[in-house]
C-alpha cells in the first residue's frame, strides 16, 4: 500500500478537530497504529490537546513500552528546544528502528503478546520491560560508539545534526534504568506531583543509594524524567541533597546542580511558551494550572538560583513571572466577574436574572462552567500576591461580593414587597450565587449573605421552610 | 478547644473498637474535606459532640463539643448550613442525619447535582414506602387467601390502587376486630417503617437491603486489590476487607431474622413486640450500616482511577472505616490498628488542608461528586 506524503497526515489531523469525539478517537487509534511513519508525529502533536481531554484509552505496543521511562522528557516536534536534555518526537522513529533491529523477533513476539492482555499496575509494566530496555538501550549505546567511530555510519544512522545524537543518548540512558524509572514511577504520586508522603521519600532516597552505589551517573538521567514529573522540581533536588551518599558527596553535588539547571532552563522556556499556548484555546482552569505549576516550579529553584552559575538567570526568571502575571489579568482575573456572575445576575446591574414560570432557576451546565471558572479563580488567588496582582485580585474579589450582595438584597426586597415570585426558585439561584461568592473569596462572606438572605426571606433553618 | 481521646477515659475508643454505637457516634456527610465523615455522638451531658479520626494525621480521635466546629474549622458554606441543622434537629441518629443531609442538600448548597439527587431521593423515600405498603397488603390479601393481580396491575394507577387496597384491607380488619381506616393507618405505619428495608420480595431491594449488597462488592474488591499491590497499602484495603466482612456477617444475620419476621404479615399488624423487634432490627440496621454508603461510592468512583489515586484512596477510607462496636460482636476481638495507621500516616502529603488550613475547593468537588451519587 502507497502510503500518502507526510504533509497529508498533518492535514488530516486538522481536518480531525471538527470530527465527533467518537470519529476523533477512531482517527488517533488508526495514527497510533503508524505512528513511526514520516509526517504521523506531527499529525498526532496536532490532535495532543483534544487527546487530553478525552484520553482515549492507549493501545500499548512494544515501542511504547520501549519509550515509557523517557515518556516525561518527551516534546513534540513543534515544541522541542536543543540542549534541555530533552527529547523531540521525531526522534523516536530512529531510535526504534535500531532497537527493532536488535532486538530477537522472537522476543519482540512475546512482548506484544503479552501486551495484549491487560497488565495493570506500573510495576508488572517494569517487569515485562526490563528486557526489552536493557537489550534496546544496549543497542542505542552501540550505535551510538559506532557513529561516534565511523563519520558515514553517522551520518546514515543520525543524520549530520549533533543535537540527535545528544537525544539518542538520552533515550539510551533513560531506558538503561527503565526498570528503577518505572518502578518508582508506580510507588510516586501521579504526575504532576505536588508533594511528597514520607512513604515517597523513603523510596526515593532507597533509589537514590542504589543506583548512586552502581552508577553515580544513572542518578542524574533518573531526576531527570522525576523533576519532569514534579510540580516543584526542588522538591526532589532537596531529596537528593538530604540523602547521605557516602563517599560520594562532590559527585552528588554535581548531579544535583546540572539537574537544577536543566529544570531550571525547562521552566523558563515553558513561561515562554505561555503568551503562543495563549492564542489557542485554553480555559480558565488551564491558565490557573499553567500559571501555578511554573510559579511552584520557579520558586522550588530558589537553591539553584543561589549558584554562582545560575544566577544569571535570575533575570529571565523575572521576566517569566511577568509573562505567567500577564496571563493570570488578562484570562482569569480580568473576565472574572462576567464569567462567574452572567449565567446568575443580569449584568452590570447584577440583578438577579427574573424567572419565567416553569423556567429552571439556573441552568445546570452555564453553572457548572462557572463553578469551574470561579475553582480556576481560585487557584490564581492563590498565586496572584506572588506576581504582584493583590490589589488586582482584591479589587475584583471585592466587587463580585459587592454585586452578589447587591442581587440577593434586591431580591430579597422583591419578596417581601410582595411580588409574584416562585420562593424557592429564588432561594436556589440565591444559594447557587452563593457558592460562586465561597469558591471566590471563601466561605465567611458568602454565609454573611445567605443568613441575611435567609432572615429576609424568611426561611426557617437550611432545610428551607415555606418563606 | 480540641482535645485527643486518650485524655479523656470516660471515651474510650482510642483502644481499636468503640463499645456502642451511640459511642461509635453517627457520620456527618460534611464536604469540609477535614471532616469528611466526622462522626457526630452526644455526651453524657446530653451535648452533642464531633468526633474527628485521626485528624491532623495523629493517633487518636479528637472530640469537640459540636458548637465549636465552625470555630475550630475552616468549613464550606454547605457544612456552616448542615451544622445549623444538625443543632437545631438534634439530629444524632443515622435516619435523623439522612434527613437533615438531604434537606440541606437539597437547596443546592453542595451543588446543583446533589440538589438534584436529594430531591429525589427524598421523593424515592415517600414511593418507595408507598411501594413497601403494597407488598404488605399483597401478603396481607395472600395470607387471607384474596387473590391479588387485579392489584397489581392496579398499581399503576397509585390512587386507584390506594382503594382498591384500602377496600381489601377492609375484609381483612374485620376478622382483626379493627375499623378498614385503621387498619388502613395501622398498614402504612408498619410500610413506613420497614420502608428503609422494604420486603425481600418487593419490586426493588431498599435502600439499607441494597447496601449490603454493595458492601459485598466493596469488600472482594478490597480483598482482590490487596492481592495485586505491591506496597504497604495493600495492608489497609485488607483491613478494609476485613471490616466490611464483619459488618457483612452481622448485616445478612440481622436482614435473615429480619426477613423471618417479615413473613409473618398477620403477626406485624396487630402483635406490638412482632413489630418493635422489627424496628430494632432495621434500627441496628441502620447503625451498623451508617458510613458505608460513602465509603463504597468513594471506592466505587476511584476504581478506574490511577494507583496513586486509589492508595490515597484507601489511606481516606481507612482513616473513616467504620469499624463495629464491641457489642455487636460475638467475640471479644479488637483490632491492633497502630500498625496501620503508621502505614496510613507515611503516606499523608504535605499539602493535604489539615496543615495548611485552607479550603481546597478540588477537593471539596470531589466529595460533592460522590455525595450527588449517593443522596
Amino acid at each position: 500500500m502507497t502510503m500518502p506524503p507526510s504533509s497529508e497526515w498533518k492535514d488530516l489531523a486538522d481536518s480531525a478537530a471538527s470530527l465527533t469525539d467518537e470519529k476523533f478517537l477512531r482517527i488517533v487509534e488508526l495514527l497510533e497504529q503508524i505512528r513511526h511513519r514520516p509526517g504521523v508525529p506531527i499529525a498526532i502533536s496536532h490532535l495532543r490537546p483534544r487527546m487530553a481531554v478525552l484520553r482515549p484509552p492507549r493501545r500499548m505496543t512494544a515501542s511504547r513500552l520501549f519509550f515509557l521511562p523517557v515518556e516525561d522528557l518527551l516534546d513534540d516536534v513543534a515544541r522541542y528546544q536543543r540542549r534541555l536534555s530533552r527529547v523531540s518526537r521525531s526522534t523516536l522513529a530512529v531510535c526504534w528502528e535500531i532497537v527493532g533491529k536488535a532486538v530477537p523477533e522472537r522476543q519482540m513476539r512475546r512482548i506484544e503478546r503479552e501486551l495484549a492482555t491487560p497488565i495493570g499496575h506500573g510495576a508488572a509494566r517494569a517487569q515485562l520491560g526490563g528486557a526489552l530496555w536493557q537489550a534496546g538501550s544496549a543497542a542505542l549505546h552501540e550505535a551510538l560508539a559506532e557513529a561516534g567511530a565511523d563519520h558515514k555510519r553517522r551520518v546514515a544512522l543520525f543524520g549530520r545534526d549533533d543535537d540527535v545524537l545528544r537525544q539518542v543518548q538520552v533515550v539510551a540512558d533513560a531506558a538503561a534504568i527503565g526498570e528503577e524509572i518505572e518502578a518508582i514511577k508506580a510507588k510516586l504520586p501521579d504526575a504532576p506531583i505536588e508533594s511528597f508522603a514520607d512513604f515517597h521519600v523513603e523510596e526515593l532516597r532507597k533509589a537514590i543509594r542504589g543506583m548512586a552505589a552502581r552508577d553515580i551517573t544513572a542518578v542524574t538521567t533518573f531526576l531527570l524524567v522525576l523533576t519532569a514529573r514534579m510540580l516543584r522540581p526542588g522538591d526532589l533536588l532537596a531529596v537528593l541533597a538530604d540523602t547521605r551518599l557516602d563517599g560520594m558527596q562532590r559527585e552528588k553535588e554535581a548531579v544535583g546542580k546540572e539537574v537544577g539547571g536543566h529544570a531550571l532552563e525547562n521552566l523558563l522556556r515553558q513561561s515562554g511558551e505561555m503568551p503562543t499556548l495563549l492564542k489557542g484555546d485554553v480555559s480558565a482552569r488551564d491558565v490557573a494550572l499553567m500559571a501555578e505549576r511554573l510559579l511552584d516550579g520557579l520558586d522550588s529553584m530558589r537553591a539553584t538560583l543561589q549558584d554562582p552559575d545560575h544566577r544569571k538567570s535570575l533575570g529571565r526568571v523575572e521576566r517569566a513571572r511577568g509573562i505567567i502575571a500577564d496571563a493570570i489579568l488578562d484570562r482569569v482575573i480580568g473576565p472574572a466577574d462576567q464569567e462567574v456572575l452572567a449565567p446568575i445576575c443580569n449584568l452590570p446591574d447584577a440583578a438577579l436574572a427574573p424567572l419565567r414560570p416553569g423556567e429552571p432557576p439556573v441552568n445546570a451546565k452555564e453553572l457548572a462552567k462557572a463553578e469551574e471558572f470561579a475553582r480556576a479563580y481560585r487557584r490564581c488567588a492563590r498565586i496572584a500576591p506572588m506576581v504582584g496582582l493583590r490589589n488586582e485580585l482584591q479589587a475584583k474579589t471585592s466587587a463580585i461580593c459587592l454585586a452578589a450582595r447587591t442581587a440577593a438584597d434586591n431580591i430579597g426586597e422583591a419578596l417581601e414587597a410582595g411580588a409574584a415570585m416562585d420562593p424557592r426558585a429564588a432561594d436556589t439561584q440565591v444559594v447557587a450565587l452563593l457558592r460562586l461568592v465561597e469558591i471566590i473569596s471563601g466561605p465567611d462572606q458568602a454565609e454573611a449573605i445567605l443568613l441575611e438572605w435567609e432572615k429576609r426571606a424568611r426561611i426557617t433553618g437550611p432545610a428551607g421552610g415555606e418563606p | 478547644m480540641a482535645e485527643p481521646l486518650q485524655t479523656s477515659p470516660h471515651l474510650g475508643i482510642l483502644h481499636g473498637r468503640p463499645s456502642t454505637f451511640l459511642e461509635r457516634g453517627v457520620c456527618v456527610p460534611f464536604t469540609t474535606p477535614l471532616l469528611s465523615q466526622a462522626r457526630l455522638r452526644m455526651d453524657r451531658y446530653g451535648q452533642l459532640e464531633c468526633l474527628l479520626p485521626g485528624f491532623s494525621g495523629g493517633k487518636g480521635t479528637y472530640v469537640f463539643a459540636w458548637r465549636t466546629v465552625p470555630e475550630v474549622f475552616r468549613t464550606t458554606l454547605h457544612d456552616r448550613a448542615l451544622h445549623r441543622e444538625i443543632q437545631e434537629r438534634k439530629a444524632n441518629t443515622p435516619d435523623a442525619m439522612r434527613m437533615a443531609a438531604l434537606s440541606v442538600a437539597a437547596r443546592g448548597l453542595a451543588g446543583i447535582a446533589a440538589a438534584v439527587v436529594a430531591t429525589e431521593a427524598l421523593e424515592k423515600e415517600q414511593r418507595f414506602a408507598v411501594v413497601t405498603n403494597y407488598v404488605l397488603v399483597l401478603e396481607l390479601l395472600r395470607e387471607a387467601g384474596v387473590n391479588a393481580p387485579d392489584l397489581i396491575r392496579a398499581m399503576a394507577d397509585a390512587e386507584q390502587a390506594r382503594q382498591m387496597a384500602k377496600n381489601a384491607l377492609k375484609w381483612i380488619a374485620d376478622s382483626y376486630g379493627m375499623t378498614a381506616d385503621e387498619m388502613y393507618a395501622r398498614a402504612e405505619a408498619v410500610a413506613n417503617e420497614l420502608a428503609p428495608v422494604g420486603f425481600p420480595q418487593g419490586p426493588t431491594p431498599g435502600r439499607l437491603r441494597e447496601l449490603v449488597r454493595r458492601l459485598a462488592t466493596f469488600r472482594d474488591d478490597m480483598n482482590r486489590w490487596a492481592g495485586t499491590e505491591a506496597t504497604e497499602a495493600a495492608g489497609l484495603a485488607t483491613f478494609l476487607a476485613k471490616v466490611a466482612d464483619e459488618t457483612l456477617g452481622i448485616a445478612q444475620a440481622r436482614l435473615s431474622s429480619l426477613d423471618r419476621i417479615l413473613v409473618k404479615t398477620r403477626a406485624l399488624m396487630v402483635d406490638p413486640a412482632i413489630r418493635k423487634e422489627a424496628a430494632s432490627l432495621i434500627g441496628t440496621l441502620s447503625w451498623l450500616l451508617d458510613g458505608w454508603e460513602y465509603m463504597v461510592q468513594v471506592w466505587q468512583d476511584a476504581a478506574e482511577q490511577s494507583d496513586d489515586l486509589q492508595r490515597q484512596t484507601l489511606c481516606e477510607l481507612f482513616r473513616i472505616a467504620p469499624v463495629i462496636p464491641m457489642e455487636e460482636l460475638a467475640s471479644n476481638e479488637n483490632l491492633d490498628i497502630e500498625a496501620l495507621r503508621t502505614v496510613q500516616r507515611r503516606w499523608v502529603r504535605g499539602n493535604q488542608d489539615w496543615r495548611t488550613g485552607g479550603l481546597d475547593y478540588d477537593a471539596v468537588r470531589r466529595i460533592e461528586a460522590a455525595k450527588a451519587n449517593i443522596a
